[in-house]
């Protein structure tokens, strides 16, 4: 045990004094947690340059119309569009401050699309972070503003709208819950509505700005609801972290520290091979186990050691508050445990400190972009949020985010933790099996 | 006390070792002297466990083998690449070592301090031996093969690319080494260095021991004829003879003798001898 704990000091001052490699296991994530913490201060830690509301559109209904009505949506100017999210992912996201909104298109806005005038209203489901009141209402407009947009571009073809409200006007008749002293003044509106657009159509030049007016106006006044806003509130994070960007930045930065760290251990065992050191741990009273032992302890004290420091550095200087400082501990226990049995297998596979340089960055940076490293996964295409879950980088911040905002329960934090010790167990597995000290 | 049994070892088509044996008596030091690519590092491997052999047996005394861990502990070794860390100081590498060994805190520092006044670095102390020059960290390489106090030394080409200075100190630690009762073996490719310093010595060629023996044997049954030269007036005559001092005794008698050299074979002839080869090549 003593040699083990003798090999871990000893590399951890080796690293120490290796510039190169504390820039890049502490300097460097350091930087880039500050950085892009600055960057999306207040704007709600991330996504795209664009500087619209960062919402998710989710179309549960998947007709045509509520296709063209996303496109709508993505188009505006006021939205930054993510797609391609389950409603409780784009929930999450809004939870986490990572968008502000989530718009559902629920099943049924097609139907209520194509007969505007009758039935159950087109359903938007809004999901939005209470505590930001002014945005939801402005989130509510423009998509209010949207869907009658779209409505009133329907009076721009007054033919096919007259078709519309005839068999709305049929599905009303034959509509037995309507209370018999509303449908005289439904009759009338219909009949009115349809005068108006035999007119609109003669004159073969429909305004469709004025047009939308009587629609609104009918709604106001006969209670006609085409489209359906339901606001839900979104409960948010009892630290209020969706306004502090840098919640969302460290847990980013202190996975590119332990990216460092792993790669800098790795390249000291691959070192100790070519300098001829190593023959001097197998010569003395060691097994070969108690010398990978020591590789392994070092590296997870340093790579433990800089999450710490990070996250600490977070907590004192930007004021990121964990939800759960134990749950934060336990991801950055198994985050590190798992990049102990990365560092093993890129040793094992890695000839010269060149090559384990160049293989280590390749296949870490790999790990990161399709694990959420470099750009969130929810603004990441659909498959690559598949594809992400081969990724250790992927658990490891979701295990650090479930600590320090996701407010992760002992169970919500097993299934990451789990993850991360099988990936790490297995690697290293592997990677000691592989290891050829000569 | 030491044994190398029928050690046979090849890297792909290369037979590094093709049967050599070797019994090295404790107490004394016992030089491997042979050309670059005989087997020397190879055999010193295989000795030490970094290597096994394809067939063959190791006793390091008591039918101890080097697979076990407390058998280890009785070898020290200076390997032929300088085994340090570059970035720690000379201090802190040999701490490290010692550790490696199970020493204490009072033990490590006390052994380290004797080590490095013993190969005269102790103002270097806590340098990084980045900075150190070939002879300085081939005394280190060696200073740490001796931390743990071994009574079985292995020294692989300890003065390969050292200035003068540093040799004489590295032959003089390997003499003291054995003064104090240890076992050392000590490879080199340097005839003079074996001849000088060796009690007994072992000429190895591609993989297999030539001959062994102590110097003088070697010299004497393997070196062939000493040459006497006198110098007279008329000029020199060079006269080869396996009795030189009798030569001597007879051409010295005669008159007009103004000089004379002789000649005595070494270990370079005995070389010569049995491969046909310098070993200087
Ligand atoms: N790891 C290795 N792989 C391939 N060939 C080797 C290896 N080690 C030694 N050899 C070969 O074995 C022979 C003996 O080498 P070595 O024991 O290093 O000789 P010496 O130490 O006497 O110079 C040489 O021909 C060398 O090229
Ligand atoms: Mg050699």
């Amino acid at each position: 045990m003593n040699a083990v704990l003798a090999i871990a000091i000893k590399d951890i001052r080796l690293l120490l004094r290796d510039r190169m490699g504390f820039f890049f296991s502490f300097f460097f994530p350091l930087l880039i947690a500050v950085f892009f913490g600055v960057v999306f201060r207040g704007g709600g830690g991330g996504g795209g340059a664009g500087s619209g509301i960062p919402v998710a559109v989710v179309d549960l209904d998947n007709t045509a119309e509520s296709a063209a009505f996303a496109a709508k949506l993505i188009a505006a100017s006021e939205l930054e569009v993510t797609t391609g999210l389950s409603p409780t992912e784009a929930e999450e996201a809004v939870r986490i401050g990572r968008l502000r909104g989530s718009i559902v298109l629920l099943p049924g806005f097609g139907e209520a699309r194509r007969r505007p005038f009758w039935g159950e209203p087109m359903s938007i489901e809004l999901a939005v972070d209470p505590s930001r009141a002014a945005l939801a209402s402005m989130l509510e407009g423009v998509v209010t503003r949207h869907a009658f947009e779209g409505l009133s571009e329907m009076f721009a073809d007054p033919a096919k709208m007259r078709g519309q409200v005839r068999e709305s006007m049929d599905q009303m008749r034959r509509d037995g819950s309507l209370p018999r002293a509303m449908r005289p003044a439904f009759e009338m509106f219909f009949n009115a509505l349809d005068s108006m657009l035999q007119t609109v159509q003669e004159d073969s030049a429909g305004e469709p700005g004025e047009a939308a007016d009587p629609a609104q106006a009918a709604a106001r006044a006969g209670g006609w609801q085409p489209v359906r806003v339901s606001t839900r509130a979104v409960s948010a994070r009892p630290s209020g972290l969706p306004t502090n960007s840098f919640a969302l930045t460290f847990p980013q930065g202190v996975i590119w520290g332990m990216m460092g760290c792993a790669l800098g251990f790795a390249i000291t065992l691959v070192m100790e091979r070519t300098r001829g050191t190593l023959l001097r741990l197998r010569i003395a009273p060691l097994s070969r186990m108690q010398i990978l032992a020591g590789k392994a302890v070092g590296c997870f004290m340093v790579t433990a050691s800089v999450a710490a420091t990070l996250m600490v550095i977070a907590r004192v200087v930007f004021q990121v508050q964990p939800t759960s400082v134990i749950m934060l501990a336990a991801a950055i226990a198994c985050s590190s445990a798992c990049f102990v049995g990365i560092m093993m297998l890129l040793a094992a596979v890695s000839r010269t400190e060149a090559a384990g340089n160049g293989l280590g960055w390749g296949v870490l940076l790999l790990m990161a972009m399709i694990g959420g490293g470099m750009v969130p996964l929810e603004f990441m295409p659909g498959f690559i949020r598949t594809l992400s879950v081969v990724s250790p980088i992927r658990w490891s911040l979701l295990a650090l985010e479930g600590g320090v905002f996701r407010g992760f329960s002992m169970a919500q934090m097993a299934a990451p933790c789990g993850v991360l010790l099988g990936i790490g167990g297995m690697s290293f597995a592997v990677g000691a099996r592989l290891f050829r000290p000569d | 006390m030491l044994r190398l049994s029928n050690l046979h070892k090849r890297f792909g088509q290369v037979v590094a070792l093709g049967g050599l044996s070797l019994h090295i008596p404790a107490g004394c030091i016992f030089g491997l002297l042979g050309p670059n690519g005989a087997g020397k590092t190879t055999t010193i491997s295989i000795a030490v466990g970094l290597l096994a052999p394809d067939s063959g047996e190791v006793d390091l005394g008591h039918g101890g083998t080097p697979e076990r861990a407390e058998v280890r502990r009785r070898i020290g070794v200076a390997p032929q690449a300088i085994a340090l860390y570059d970035d720690l100081t000379a201090r802190e590498n040999l701490d490290f070592f010692a550790r490696l060994y199970g020493l204490s805190g009072p033990q490590r520092r006390e052994r380290a301090d004797a080590l490095l006044a013993r190969v005269g670095l102790s103002d270097r102390a806590d340098h990084r031996v980045k900075g150190f020059s070939g002879g300085m960290k081939r005394r280190l390489n060696l200073a740490a093969a001796l931390l743990h106090d071994p009574p079985i030394v292995l020294l692989d080409e300890p003065t390969a690319g050292v200035d003068p200075q540093s040799r004489n100190a590295i032959l003089e630690m390997a003499r003291s080494l054995r003064d104090e009762g240890r076992t050392v073996v000590y490879t080199t490719h340097y005839m003079e260095e074996a001849q000088r310093l060796c009690d007994r010595v072992a000429i190895i060629d591609r993989g297999r021991v030539l001959a062994e023996g102590t110097v003088e044997q070697l010299v004497g049954t393997l070196g062939g004829s000493s040459v006497v030269t006198i110098q007279t007036d008329e000029g020199d005559t060079r006269i080869e003879t396996a009795d030189p001092v009798g030569e001597l005794g007879r051409r010295l008698a005669a008159p007009g003798v103004r000089g004379v050299r002789v000649e005595r074979p070494d270990l370079e002839a005995v070389f010569l001898h049995l491969t046909g080869r310098s070993l200087r090549d």
